[in-house]
């Protein structure tokens, strides 16, 4: 089987390290190696700089190195406090003409099954930053968000799936029942139900669990724990579940998305601002896919 | 997947990053390289120039000097820069990655020498920054006057609190762009280029109609004699006016150095340098003699000797000759200013980096901000360096455009002179193995540099002049002088002040024979 790849990216900012942090334990976790890129940004021909100062890059490029450097010791620093802590990391100096367009180069030509980032700091609706909010639009493999206050403490140890009762479920828990079959980690399916949804009406509450219920054995055919968080407001609700320390989320992308690629819907975006753990969106399969080379890779 | 296969943590060929020779890597370069052709680089080059801009700021005091000889003022005023221009190409042949007035001269005549060089750069910079800024704001209430039709607006700009207040805001506008990294795009360039050409052509032709019609202030008809560069009076005048046509004519070198990207390299820079020439000179000789036909020399109302608006000419003659259209005009000169505006911020911001990253000045200025990858420090100290010199400037001078546009020309004479002389020094012992090598590396440079420091040492003497310029002065000695010299010598004692924190970058030889690198 080939290695498993994950591509971080990475530009030597605290939120970055976070992120790098939490991919190295779910690398750990889940046995894969990183390759940590830095994309370092061309300029535009068209923006000259007046009067001329000739190629800064081998001043950015020399800075981009101490960086990359860094970002290696945060990935020995955080692995090396467990006993098996071998994780593979691999620096590369990427240069695009956005950061977006060369993470998603990286992510093709390394074969990376999944890319971690840091959701970053948005404003309004979507609050991600630019970069991650560019990569749910565009990326073809699932996409690992460290929420911005995030602190990974220890690895992970419960793997938790986001779902609805619209279709698309399935993808999602196919993919976490098979995290969690291959790594032997808990699963828990998780329904989040606001007032809106009727989360008041123990009715609406139960078929809801029912409907899940069914759409969980369906796919993977075993007993696996459902819950549905419901509170007054999204907030109220994701606080309502007892979060692991050490637990991942995988929700899946919104029906709007194109085959094989994400969008973040409306509520995991919203989730993502209350939640305390790494939040992992899934791409929908493709008309003509079936089956998922989701994040543990081929 | 198979993590037995890797003990021992982050393995040993992960220490070393990927440098950027890959072929993935490869490819997106090539994709950028392959987008500026001939046009676009034309279009890069009347861009950098500004021509609106420049013309607006740089042909009233250019006038004043040389009066109805300006044309032939623009046209010898562009022998010394091209001749510089000509010296700048080798160098930036010969040390692409480090094309800057700062490596060339330390590289040349070692670390002192470079560091005032490179401080005159910075100067030039700065001063040209605060000019933008200051015509910025006034077309900016010039066209919110002729928007609103309110008259009483477009004088605001004369409030000094209210002007320097909205300086500030251009500027720190101006800094934010350029520290979160943001770029204009192809189109908008091609549009921005497009527009100021077709309004400036507009208002000569509008202007020859005056002129024509007899409805024109001065209706001066063309004659021979304004070509006639002997013609100026002295060689002071004739000095002061080059010095300003050299700051009517900055911005065109920036064609040279394009030739790592132009599609076809080996032909399109040079081809596209002469367009962009020809270009630029027929489009100020076109304005230049409309606008001479149209209000003549004199120094009442309208003529270009008229102290009061020849510092911004075109706010005062584009409603004359434009009628109800001249809110193009302010539209053109305005976003001329904010984009130069904006590639002007990142110019020192990247010098003050590269000195930093050498020890020349202090490491902060070598910070780069990681998220936008832009040198985050020395970007907003430029920033403000250029906010506070507008602002005392503002205060002390009557005619603080005029001041600053003929100091720049002196620090740009400076500038270029120097590093014209260190491109004759840098490649002395191959320059005269061939007979085009001679004339590129030694002759033209020679020639350029020596003229330029000529017209630099002339400009600062007869600035001493308290009527010198606008007519601004400290202590009876002119503002110009005490602008550009004072600049000098405060740059000196920056320099001292450097070498006495960290005299390493001072105390290192730099080989001129080897082909430098950067670290």
């Amino acid at each position: 089987m080939e290695t498993t790849r994950y591509v971080v990216g990475y530009d030597g900012t605290t939120s970055a390290q976070n992120a790098l942090k939490m991919a190295t334990a779910m690398a750990r976790a889940f046995e894969a190696e990183l390759e940590i890129v830095l994309v370092l940004r061309e300029d535009n021909p068209y923006q000259r700089v007046y009067p001329p100062v000739g190629d800064i890059s081998p001043v950015l490029e020399a800075q981009a190195r101490v960086w990359l450097e860094e970002a290696l010791a945060v990935v020995e620093g955080a692995a090396g406090d467990a006993a098996d802590g071998a994780v593979t990391a691999r620096t590369h100096l990427w240069r695009s003409h956005s950061v977006v367009t060369g993470l998603l180069e990286a992510i093709d030509q390394l074969g990376a099954a999944m890319i971690a980032i840091s959701a970053g700091s948005g404003k309004g609706r979507l609050s991600v930053g630019s970069v991650a909010d560019a990569l749910l639009h565009s990326s073809s493999v699932p996409v690992a968000l460290a929420p911005r206050n995030y602190r990974p403490q220890v690895p992970p140890d419960r793997i938790y799936a986001a779902v609805g009762t619209r279709p698309g479920a399935q993808q999602v828990i196919r993919e976490a029942h098979e995290v969690a079959d291959r790594t032997g980690l808990p699963l828990e399916v998780i329904s989040f139900l606001t007032d809106d949804d009727g989360a008041r009406d123990a009715a609406v509450v139960e078929s809801v669990r029912e409907h899940v219920g069914k759409t969980v054995r369906d796919v993977t055919e075993t007993d696996t724990e459902v819950n549905v968080a419901s509170g007054a407001s999204l907030k109220k609700a994701v606080a309502t579940v007892d979060w692991q320390p050490g637990g991942v989320l995988l929700i899946g992308s919104s029906r709007l998305a194109q085959g094989r690629q994400l969008f973040l819907g409306t509520t995991a975006a919203r989730l993502l601002r209350h939640l305390p753990v790494p939040m992992v969106v899934v791409p929908r399969p493709g008309a003509t896919e079936t089956g998922s080379a989701g994040l543990l890779g081929g | 997947m198979s993590p037995n296969g890797h003990e021992g943590g982050s393995n040993a060929q992960g220490l070393q990053p990927t440098a950027g020779t890959e072929a993935p890597q490869d490819t997106s370069k090539g994709l950028s390289k392959a987008s500026v052709g001939l046009l676009g680089a034309v279009v890069i080059g009347v861009s950098t120039i500004a021509p609106a801009y420049t013309l607006s700021g740089a042909l009233g005091p250019t006038a004043a000097a040389v009066g109805t000889h300006l044309p032939a003022i623009l046209l010898v005023g562009f022998i010394p820069m091209l001749l510089v221009a000509v010296g700048y190409r080798q160098l930036n042949r010969a040390m692409p990655d480090s094309g800057t007035t700062f490596t060339w001269v330390s590289k040349a005549f070692g670390p002192w020498v470079g560091w005032m060089g490179s401080w005159g750069l910075l100067a030039a910079t700065i001063l040209v920054l605060s000019n933008l800024a200051g015509i910025a704001v006034d077309f900016f209430y010039l066209a919110l006057a002729q928007i609103t039709g309110n008259d009483a607006i477009a004088e605001l700009t004369r409030n000094v609190p209210v002007n320097i207040a909205t300086c500030l805001v251009f500027m720190a506008g101006a800094a934010w762009v350029s520290y979160r990294g943001l770029e204009a795009t192809k189109v908008l360039q091609y549009i921005l280029v497009a527009f100021q050409v077709v309004v400036l052509l507009w208002f000569s032709v509008a202007a020859f109609a005056h002129v024509a019609g007899g409805t024109s202030f001065g209706g001066l008809s063309i004659s021979p004699e304004w070509f006639n560069p002997f013609g100026v009076g002295s060689f002071s005048v004739f000095a002061a006016g080059i010095s300003l046509s050299v700051f009517i004519y900055w911005g065109w070198d920036v064609v040279l150095t394009l030739n790592e990207e132009s599609t076809e390299a080996t032909t399109t820079p040079g081809k596209s340098a002469i367009t962009t020439m020809l270009v630029i000179v027929t489009l100020y000789l076109v304005v230049s003699l409309s606008m001479l036909s149209f209000s003549g020399v004199s120094d009442q109302g309208l003529g270009m000797g008229n102290p009061d608006i020849q510092e911004n000419i075109f706010a005062a003659l584009a409603g004359p000759v434009m009628g109800p259209f001249a809110i193009l005009m302010s539209v053109a000169v305005l976003s001329s200013s904010a984009s130069s505006l904006q590639s002007t911020m990142i110019s020192p911001a990247r010098t003050m980096l590269a000195m930093g990253f050498y020890g020349a000045l202090p490491e902060k200025y070598a910070r780069i901000s990681p998220r936008f990858q832009s040198p985050g420090y020395a970007t907003i100290a430029s920033a403000v360096i250029s906010a506070v010199f507008y602002a005392f400037m503002r205060v002390i001078s009557e005619n603080v455009l005029w001041d600053t546009i003929t100091a720049l020309g002196m620090m740009v004479c400076f500038y270029y002179g120097i590093t014209a002389l260190a491109c004759v020094w840098y490649f002395r012992r191959q320059s005269f193995r061939k007979v085009k090598s001679f004339l590129s590396q030694f002759l033209a440079p020679l020639l350029g540099g020596i003229l330029l420091l000529v017209f630099f040492v002339q400009t600062s003497i007869d600035s001493m002049d308290p009527e010198y310029g606008s007519g601004s002065q400290v202590g009876g000695i002119g503002l110009v002088f005490i602008l550009g010299v004072g600049i000098l010598a405060l740059g000196f004692v920056a320099m001292f002040i450097q070498y006495r924190r960290n005299p390493d970058f001072f105390r290192s030889r730099f080989e001129t024979t080897e082909l430098p690198v950067i670290d």
